[in-house]
């Protein structure tokens, strides 16, 4: 074979060769990205220069007005630590009617509150509030006469959100108050998880939420009577919305009003910071698992300065669908006292943890539910729009969530800008220490704050619950 | 090889034969001479040699050129003859020069003998017809003919001819003369090349018809002889030597035109009266027939020339009445009888059926002429076949249109609009710009105008008649393996390769393009470089290399132009194919080096593919800038239809449901096994074909693994070399067998070949399989049919359509927006033909991008405010095209695009078909409105920022999307007037005639102040570069399309208008009868 027939051979075997080698046998059938989506989660002070609007969702709150019992109402307050006034629209959704939008202004450091009943006459109102700067903490103070509940407001709707605790027992009036900002009309599915095992009542499947407008479940109604133990899912199969819970305690050994968002996902971790231990005081932690797989959840205990090394982490199995409660009265040797937990999972992204504390108040209780800071949300500095009027101690509860020592500075929100409040300045901070903060100086009082340390933190509220009533209402502070 | 004749006498032995001649009556010899060539010297030479006694030469030269006629002088001078030259001045044609021997010769006692001037007379050729005649008492008597270069080989003995004027010879192609028709015989037609006929006769007669320039003198002279109870005798004895090749001596005449034409007047003239009533009908039936034939076999230019011969019939119904006037006087025999003297049937039929040539009067050239085969029975058959098949695949898309899936958009109807919008140098695309738009709209436009405005129709016929120009082109390219049956095979097997089919199912426009330009452009490439067609001893010659012929000048021209205009056309719709060309020009000579062929054929071909791609960037000229755009490559390239083809697809030409099963691949076999077994000029072209194979595969398949520096076409357009190396494979087996295998030595390559012919019917198994659907497996409901259906009917103003999802998704020309993500902006959501294109991103990559990222960002959820002043009232997000993605088997929707969109409050989500996601921009302003006060103050104020937190519901619309070539003209109230395009200083607005400022508006489109109602007038400005641009470029497509086909028609016109030269008329010969 001559050199002239030999070397095509040759060409073409190589290319052959190449052909081959070069296929891997691979379909690319991966999507696409557009966008990674936010991770709904933890509301957060974006405070993202590039944004070009910021909107907020606010769960919603009974806006009856005066009743038998008191006043039902909700205030939008909005705070801004800026040194440009911030413009923006405030829409209230009802259950009927309307929507109804109204121009808002923030000033320059200024703090603007919006009375909803001001806007809307309806039994409940939830409302949207779009800014022209990230900057602004947004959040909604139910006010009830059981005690005014503060909480931050969503920074995004979701198809997704989960209640890890309810409770019906003994009358205690639970509902979810769902909101759909939306043109298009949002369809829910609810499922319930309660002592008995999981269930999807039938009359909340393919429940609908007409575009910009909200509904309002009631979930003892809705077939959960007397339930101690009740988580919730509610997941769309068309359209986002925002989802909280209007949950008015009544007997059970809990009593008080909360108002607060669900979680719009599940996490690996949840910190908590604002924990106790003592007597007439009953802390819970309910751990839920809204996955179709068995979750396995690790309780650590923090704050404890040279004890906690002596309780190990506690593993425990939560089923899928189902509710798992601990209670820090069964944790042998927790000494009393402040302490602060995290509860992760060993099984991935799956739980959604809520703590409900009951403290004495007088001759009576008060108990508020607060969920903890998911994974990726401790920061080294905390917004607090909305602190207390009058002095109270232990009104900030802050948690060290590193392993190092480090230091914080409170600082209060004015005319001139932060300025550090008197004795509240490089405040040591041990590592996984609880510290907790009095306001009582003038400067801090009726201001909103800025916690600004050199170490991630997880900062807790507990501000009073009206003037008239005992006790305290818990709530998180904005991560920035 | 013997090239001559009995060898001349010597002078002393010729005045013998002389003197002992008995009394000769006169014969004047009448060589018309036109363009003298070597052939003419010989031809003296054999006049001077015969022993005929009284002979007397004239030579008539034609045409205008002195030297022509010094040149003639000259070489009568050098045989020292006596010969009488006279300058007919001008080239009136055969006929008419040599009538005026009627003028110049004295006498009817004697002969005329008329020659062309490419023959040579045996010595006694002219007495051997003398004594012919009078032994057989003819009127015109004829030799026999051979060629030129062998005179072993006959080529005419005389004609027979049907009462279609259809001429039969008795004699094959390139048949060995053992004087099987040396018997002397009445015959109806005697060629004019060398034909005796009595002068008193020839007088009588008129001489020839002088209407009639070249092709078709010879039947009408002679079947008026027979009119005219003259014998017409062949004397097969008197041999003559005859070169032929009028068609490369005259290249600027339309022989085959000019044949059938004269045929048709010849028949119409000469037919009788009672007869033509049956004749003619018959005749335009016979003719059509012939064009259907030739139009399936391929000879388009053919099957033209045929129904243009027809028509032209009643053109010439003047000439034809007289020329029956004249012929009445003349006709003493019925036509019955002449009738008896002519073939019955169809000599066309016979012909068909004995698998041979139209005879005719001129030899073949070489050359690159590639008809061989194209009458087979076989070939006539198995092109019925595929056009059968395509017909029967193509049914319902014939019925029913065209799907718009993909790059397969429907034409607009409009095809009015198209071209004013080019025109007007406005283009709407996009958001709209005063800018460079695609050659191809025009194009678009001229096509829906050639269907009187029913570009369905166009459209469907452009889509199948790729498919078919796709198999006509490798029906020509195959020709290079000169046995007409691998010319067949080949084809066939380009049929069977399953990508255009594939193509048309999943909408890939360039891929079908690809494949139906690509043999084209290596035929013109062969053409142009000289790669001949073997004939004779070459076709089995086991030399290597190639069979090199190069055209001259003229045919180059007229070959690179063609291909130019070919790339033009291509570069207009599908420039990516243009690139492919390049890259098999460029694995064209990389396989010449390698395979031992023809360098500098090579060479030249890629010079014409480099020159034609040049052309066609100039006459695409200004819209080839575009691809110099920062996103140029991607647009140039195409869409991307994704990475997803893995060995095994490629292989089978799987790009889409039409894929057919892996049975195709057998067809590489014997277009790899080709190298092995051939030998010869065959090897070469064995080589060609495994290269463009294995080239073309290699690139379709690190195209699809992102494994190439640059991106690359889609596998479709990468795929169609592999498509052409396959036909010319096959082809190649096909010839090789016979040539190098059937009968060698036994060895390896029997067995090879055998097997690899073997493969080649079961690989062309599935094609026919896939064509049952009648639609090639188009989906029926499109994707952007639907889209159309929901969106286009919404009459609230003008909109825009932001349609953005997968890149393999989203239809038509695209912008892209991230890895694998694309978007279109598409005017009402009715996608056209003309959003195959994008014009420069600068518009939306300064307006519109930015706010697309900001949703994927999370910026801002109130997007749908921030994109109303732009008019985009819908975002569409395809789900489903039905082709890459199934609802059996959907591609996923990128993540976080649905979510992001949902989350925006201005967006309400539209009911609509699973295939897509739909949501509505409730603030959408209309293109053309009045703002509310609220928009108002947005739209001076600007900024993002601003625009976000403004109510911007409730413009009213003022008329729709305005076009530059249609004044928009409406009554408006009192507010801001909203023109959602970009800043463009040549809109002008006037209101009740007065001018009103249109400015800057949110910071991007037009807005202006009407400060109180009236009539406003909207109107743009054309640019004066754009009209002097237009007619340059419709200049320059002019001259590709003169360069294809006009100068032959120049040159002609030309000569045609070359005054003729006074000649002197009075008699110079007298002829009488030497005792």
């Amino acid at each position: 074979m001559s050199l002239r027939r030999v070397t095509p051979v040759v060409l073409v075997a190589m290319v052959t060769g190449t052909i081959v080698y070069a296929d891997d046998g691979t379909r690319s059938d991966v999507a696409p990205i557009f966008s990674v989506s936010g991770s709904a989660g933890t509301p957060v002070i974006p405070g993202d220069d590039s944004s070009i609007t910021t909107s907020w969702f606010c769960g919603g709150t009974s806006a009856a007005g005066d009743s038998g019992g008191g006043l039902y109402s909700g205030e939008i307050v909005l705070s801004n630590p800026t040194e440009v006034g911030v413009r923006g629209t405030v829409t209230a959704l009802t259950t009927d009617g309307e929507p109804i939008e109204s121009p808002v202004v923030v000033d320059p450091r200024g703090l603007t509150i919006i009375d909803v009943r001001s806007l809307v006459n309806s039994a409940y109102a939830s409302t949207v509030v779009e800014l022209d700067s990230s900057s602004v903490a947004v959040e909604q103070r139910a006010i009830h006469p059981a005690g005014t509940a503060v909480a931050p407001c969503a920074n995004a709707a979701s198809d997704t959100w989960h209640f890890a605790d309810g409770f019906t027992f003994d009358g205690s009036d639970f509902r979810l108050i769902l909101t759909n900002p939306y043109l298009s009309a949002a369809v829910v599915n609810v499922s319930v998880a309660t002592e008995g095992g999981p269930r999807t009542p039938s009359n909340l499947q393919g429940y609908v939420i007409p575009a910009r407008s909200i509904r309002v479940v009631n979930v003892a109604e809705a077939g959960f009577r007397d339930e101690k133990v009740l988580a919730v899912s509610v997941v769309a199969e068309s359209g986002r919305f925002v989802a909280a819970k209007d949950q008015h305690y009544l007997g059970g050994g809990r009593l008080g009003h909360i108002n607060a968002l669900g979680s719009p996902a599940t996490s690996s971790q949840w910190w908590f910071a604002d924990g106790e231990k003592g007597s007439g005081i009953s802390e819970r932690y309910s751990i839920y698992n809204p996955t179709d797989e068995v979750a396995q959840a690790s309780v650590l205990i923090l704050g404890l300065g040279q004890v906690e090394s002596m309780l190990p982490p506690a593993s425990l199995s939560v089923p899928a669908h189902e509710v798992v409660t601990v209670d820090t009265a069964t944790i042998q040797g927790l000494p009393a006292g402040a302490h602060a937990m995290l509860i992760s999972s060993e099984t991935g992204s799956d739980l959604v943890v809520e703590r409900v504390i009951t403290r004495p108040a007088a001759d009576y209780v008060a108990t508020t539910a607060v969920l903890g800071v998911m994974e990726g949300y401790t920061s080294q500095r905390w917004r607090v729009p909305t602190s207390t009027s009058i002095a109270i101690e232990d009104a900030l509860i802050v948690l060290n969530t590193s392993g190092e020592s480090g230091t914080f500075t409170v600082y209060s929100v004015g005319p001139g800008g932060e300025e550090p409040v008197p004795n509240l300045t490089e405040i040591d901070l041990g590592p996984n220490s609880v510290v907790s903060v009095d306001l009582v100086d003038p400067l801090a009082l009726g201001r909103p704050l800025v916690l600004a340390g050199d170490r991630a933190m997880v900062v807790e509220r507990r501000l009073e619950r009206n003037t008239s009533l005992r006790g305290r209402s818990g709530s998180l502070a904005f991560p920035e | 090889m013997e090239n001559e004749l009995e060898p001349p006498l010597s002078d002393d032995d010729r005045e013998d034969a002389v003197a002992s001649a008995p009394a000769a009556p006169g014969v004047v010899a009448a060589l018309v001479v036109h363009a003298p060539s070597e052939a003419l010297g010989e031809c003296l030479d054999s006049l001077k040699a015969q022993v005929y006694p009284n002979l007397q030469t004239l030579v008539l030269v034609t045409g205008s050129a002195p030297e022509d006629l010094a040149l003639v002088n000259g070489l009568v001078e050098a045989r020292s003859m006596a010969v009488h030259v006279r300058h007919v001045g001008s080239n009136p044609g055969f006929g008419a020069t040599a009538n005026s021997v009627a003028r110049l010769v004295q006498g009817d006692g004697g002969l005329f003998l008329f020659l062309h001037d490419d023959v040579a007379l045996e010595p006694d050729a002219v007495r051997l017809m003398v004594e012919e005649l009078y032994r057989s008492n003819a009127g015109l008597v004829g030799p026999k003919f051979v060629e030129w270069d062998d005179v072993r080989r006959l080529q005419m003995v005389g004609f027979d001819a049907d009462r279609f004027g259809e001429l039969d010879s008795a004699v094959e192609e390139h048949e060995i003369d053992q004087e099987q028709h040396d018997a002397v015989r009445d015959v109806f037609v005697l060629p004019s090349a060398c034909l005796l006929v009595r002068a008193d006769l020839f007088r009588e007669m008129g001489g020839f018809e002088e209407s009639i320039e070249f092709h078709g003198e010879d039947l009408d002279f002679c079947w008026r002889a027979h009119l005219m109870g003259a014998r017409v005798v062949v004397a097969p004895a008197a041999r003559v030597r005859h070169r032929g090749g009028l068609r490369d001596r005259r290249d600027d005449l339309s022989h085959v035109a000019m044949d059938a034409r004269h045929r048709l007047s010849t028949v119409a003239s000469l037919t009788g009266a009672a007869r033509s009533l049956v004749v003619i009908p018959t005749l335009i039936v016979v003719t059509l027939v012939e064009a259907i034939v030739s139009l399936v076999t391929g000879h388009v230019r053919r099957a033209s020339t045929e129904v243009r011969a027809l028509v032209a019939v009643p053109r010439d119904i003047v000439s034809i009445l007289r020329r029956r006037r004249r012929v009445a006087l003349l006709r003493r025999i019925p036509d019955r009888e002449i009738a008896d003297l002519q073939v019955r049937g169809s000599v066309r039929w016979r012909r068909v059926v004995r698998g041979r040539r139209r005879s005719s009067g001129f030899a073949v050239g070489r050359g690159a002429s590639d008809n061989s085969g194209s009458r087979e029975p076989i070939a006539v058959v198995a092109w019925f076949v595929l056009w059968a098949a395509l017909l029967v695949g193509s049914r319902d898309l014939i019925g029913g249109g065209v799907a718009s899936i993909a790059d397969m958009l429907p034409w607009s109807d409009s095809p009015r609009d198209l071209a004013h919008s080019y025109m007007s140098g406005w283009w709407d695309k996009d958001l709209g710009a005063t800018t460079a738009q695609p050659t191809g709209n025009i194009l678009l436009a001229l096509g829906g105008a050639l269907t009187l405005g029913h570009p369905a129709l166009a459209q469907t016929m452009v889509i199948i008649g790729l498919v078919a120009a796709g198999w006509l082109g490798a029906w020509r390219l195959c020709a290079v393996a000169s046995v007409p049956r691998a010319r067949l095979i080949g084809t066939i097997a380009y049929a069977a390769v399953p990508l255009p089919y594939a193509a048309v199912a999943a909408g890939r426009l360039q891929a079908l393009i690809a494949y139906a330009v690509l043999p084209w452009a290596l035929h013109l490439m062969r053409l142009f470089g000289g790669l001949g067609l073997p004939r004779g001893a070459e076709e089995s010659s086991r030399a290597v290399g190639d069979v090199v012929e190069h055209p001259d000048t003229a045919t180059r021209v007229r070959v690179v132009s063609s291909l130019a205009l070919l790339l033009s056309v291509t570069a207009a719709f599908a420039p990516s194919v243009m690139l492919i060309v390049l890259v098999c020009a460029i694995l064209w000579i990389l396989a010449t080096l390698m395979a031992g062929g023809s360098s500098r054929a090579a060479g030249l071909g890629i010079a014409s593919v480099s020159v034609s791609m040049v052309a066609a960037v100039v006459v695409n000229l200004p819209w080839m800038t575009r691809y110099l755009a920062s996103d140029g490559w991607q647009a140039f390239i195409g869409s991307r239809t994704g990475s997803d083809l893995g060995v095994w697809q490629v292989l089978r030409f799987g790009i889409g449901p039409s894929a057919l099963g892996g049975l195709i691949i057998l067809l590489f076999v014997p277009a790899l096994v080709a190298p092995f077994v051939s030998r010869g000029w065959r090897f070469v072209w064995a080589v060609r074909a495994a290269v463009l194979i294995a080239g073309s595969t290699l690139l379709a398949v690190l195209g699809q693994r992102d494994s190439f520096p640059v991106d690359l076409p889609e596998p479709g357009v990468l795929l169609a070399p592999a498509a052409v190396g396959v036909a010319l494979g096959v082809s190649m087996v096909w010839v090789v067998f016979g040539a190098d295998v059937r009968g060698a030595r036994f060895g390896l390559r029997q067995p090879v070949a055998l097997v690899s012919l073997a493969c080649i019917p079961v690989g062309l198994v599935p094609v026919l399989a896939v064509a049952g659907d009648g639609r090639w497996q188009q989906p029926e409901a499109t994707f952007s049919g639907q889209m159309t259906e929901l969106l286009a009917t919404d009459e609230r103003g003008g909109f825009r359509v932001l349609i953005i999802g997968d890149e393999r998704l989203v239809p038509g020309g695209s912008h892209e927006l991230g890895v694998g993500l694309r978007y279109s902006v598409v005017e009402s959501g009715r996608l056209g033909a003309d959003d195959l294109w994008t014009p420069t991103p600068d518009d939306v990559d300064r307006y519109l991008e930015p706010l697309i990222e900001a949703v994927a960002s999370g910026a801002t959820d109130r997007v749908g405010r921030l994109m109303a002043p732009l008019g985009v009232r819908y975002v569409v997000i395809p789900v489903v095209d039905r082709v890459v993605s199934t609802s059996r088997d959907p591609l996923p929707v990128p993540d976080g695009l649905v979510d992001s969109f949902g989350a925006q409050l201005d967006f309400r989500r539209k009911f609509s078909p699973a295939s897509m996601i739909v949501f509505e921009n409730q603030q959408a302003i209309p293109s053309v409105s009045i703002l509310t006060a609220a928009g108002s103050e947005a739209a001076s104020s600007g900024g993002n920022e601003a625009l976000a937190v403004v109510d911007m519901s409730g413009a009213k619309p003022v008329s729709s999307l305005a076009r530059p070539w249609k004044s928009v003209s409406e009554s408006v109230p009192s507010g801001t007037l909203h023109l959602g395009v970009p800043l463009d200083e040549r809109w002008s607005a006037v209101l009740d005639g007065r001018a009103i400022d249109l400015g800057a508006s949110f910071g991007s489109v037009m807005s202006a102040t009407v400060d109180e109602p009236g009539v406003l007038e909207l109107s743009h400005h054309r640019p004066f570069s754009r009209i002097l641009w237009v007619l340059a470029q419709s200049m320059l497509w002019v001259i590709l399309v003169l360069g294809w086909r006009q100068p032959k028609n120049l040159r002609r016109r030309r000569s045609s208008r070359t005054p003729a030269v006074v000649v002197d008329d009075s008699p110079i010969i007298a002829m009488e009868t030497r005792p």
